[in-house]
């Protein structure tokens, strides 16, 4: 699993988390090193359809980022999908 | 590093800096630069501004990438500057029509200028085909030089006498002065190659060179008009298709991140 914005709402779905920190969640959990540009080009199209928010922050300049509900649906939806590709895979893979 | 990636910064759309600029530049300041992250960062710039791009503008930009991309095609490309010289062939005695014979004679002489030796002697003298000569065998640069030799008949002939045989000769080179110099050379062997077949065959003939070897003064290829015209074309094409891709994204923002 590649696509930034399915990371970045992964590594929301277990706290909220400014730009950095999802860098390293997302490095730790899937391998993945985002660049700056794809991880706020993703956090910009997640924010635009409601699926992630900005939260207060008591830092200035390091924004925190929550996953919102729509946000946490769309994401089981869309690793449900990934889930059944996964174990359809899995289950061919044992028959061959 | 970082003052690079702070200045691409600035290629991102001004709507969009305003909401995101600070807690980028503080990412910035967190993590540690590497090369791609520039990139990655020019390339996140120039996608946020193409989402915010009108379809008008997308396909003019399309357009004139086209055209530069054409643009560096063309001057990646060797140039080639066509040498021509016109050669009138008469029989001697000024009575008989050259007819076949003299059709004979020039195809003789035409056997004679490519002659492996002597097309040898001619590279190397000019020093021809320098970087080809560097990695390829001499046979495949003769070869080469073959192909940029050309003699054809022309209907052009001399007015005096119509009966005469014109042909044109051309070699093609990527130095104008050069193409010149063994057009000129070409020239030479043609007339020298008549008189050494004249005596062999008791035969006659009259050479005269009314268009001696051109200096060229605009390469023949590439062609610019051509290569405008499909840059134009190609980057009308590529914009037109990258606008609509562009419009139907924005159109089914729902259900894909």
């Amino acid at each position: 699993m590649t696509d930034p914005s399915l990371l970045v709402l992964s590594s929301l779905a277990s706290g909220d988390k400014h730009g950095y920190a999802m860098m390293e969640d997302i490095e730790r959990f899937a391998g993945v090193r985002l660049g700056p540009g794809t991880l706020y080009g993703a956090i910009t199209r997640l924010e635009e359809r409601g699926w992630i928010r900005p939260v207060d922050s008591t830092t200035e300049r390091r924004q925190p980022y929550t996953i919102t509900r729509a946000g946490r649906e769309h994401l089981r939806d869309q690793l449900a999908g990934l889930d059944r590709v996964v174990r359809t895979g899995m289950r061919r893979l044992k028959n061959a | 590093m970082k003052r690079v990636m702070r200045f691409l910064v600035r290629l991102y759309p001004s709507s969009w800096r305003k909401r995101y600029a600070a807690e980028f530049e503080a990412l910035l300041e967190d993590a540690t630069p590497t090369v791609r992250d520039t990139f990655d960062i020019f390339w996140g710039a120039l996608k946020m501004q193409m989402t915010t791009w009108s379809f008008g503008r997308i396909t003019l930009a399309g357009s004139v990438g086209g055209i530069l991309v054409a643009a560096a095609i063309f001057l990646a490309l060797p140039v080639n500057y066509v040498s021509q010289a016109v050669l009138w062939v008469t029989p001697a005695d000024g009575s008989t029509s050259p007819g076949e014979s003299g059709r004979s004679l020039v195809s003789n002489l035409a056997r004679n200028i490519f002659v492996r030796e002597y097309l040898a002697s001619v590279i190397q003298k000019h020093n021809l085909y320098p970087g080809e000569r560097a990695h390829m065998p001499l046979d495949d640069v003769i070869d080469k030089m073959k192909r940029n030799i050309t003699l054809e008949a022309t209907p052009y002939a001399s007015p005096v006498h119509p009966d005469t045989l014109a042909f044109v000769v051309r070699f093609g080179y990527p130095d104008a002065r050069v193409a010149q110099q063994v057009n000129d050379e070409l020239m030479s062997r043609f007339i020298e190659g008549n008189l050494e077949i004249a005596q062999q065959l008791n035969s006659n003939w009259i050479f005269r060179v009314p268009d001696p070897p051109s200096l060229p003064v605009r390469p023949v290829s590439p062609n610019r008009t051509q290569f405008a015209g499909v840059g134009l074309f190609a980057g009308l094409l590529g914009g037109l298709t990258l606008a609509i891709v562009v419009r139907s994204r924005r159109g089914t923002t729902v259900g894909h991140a």
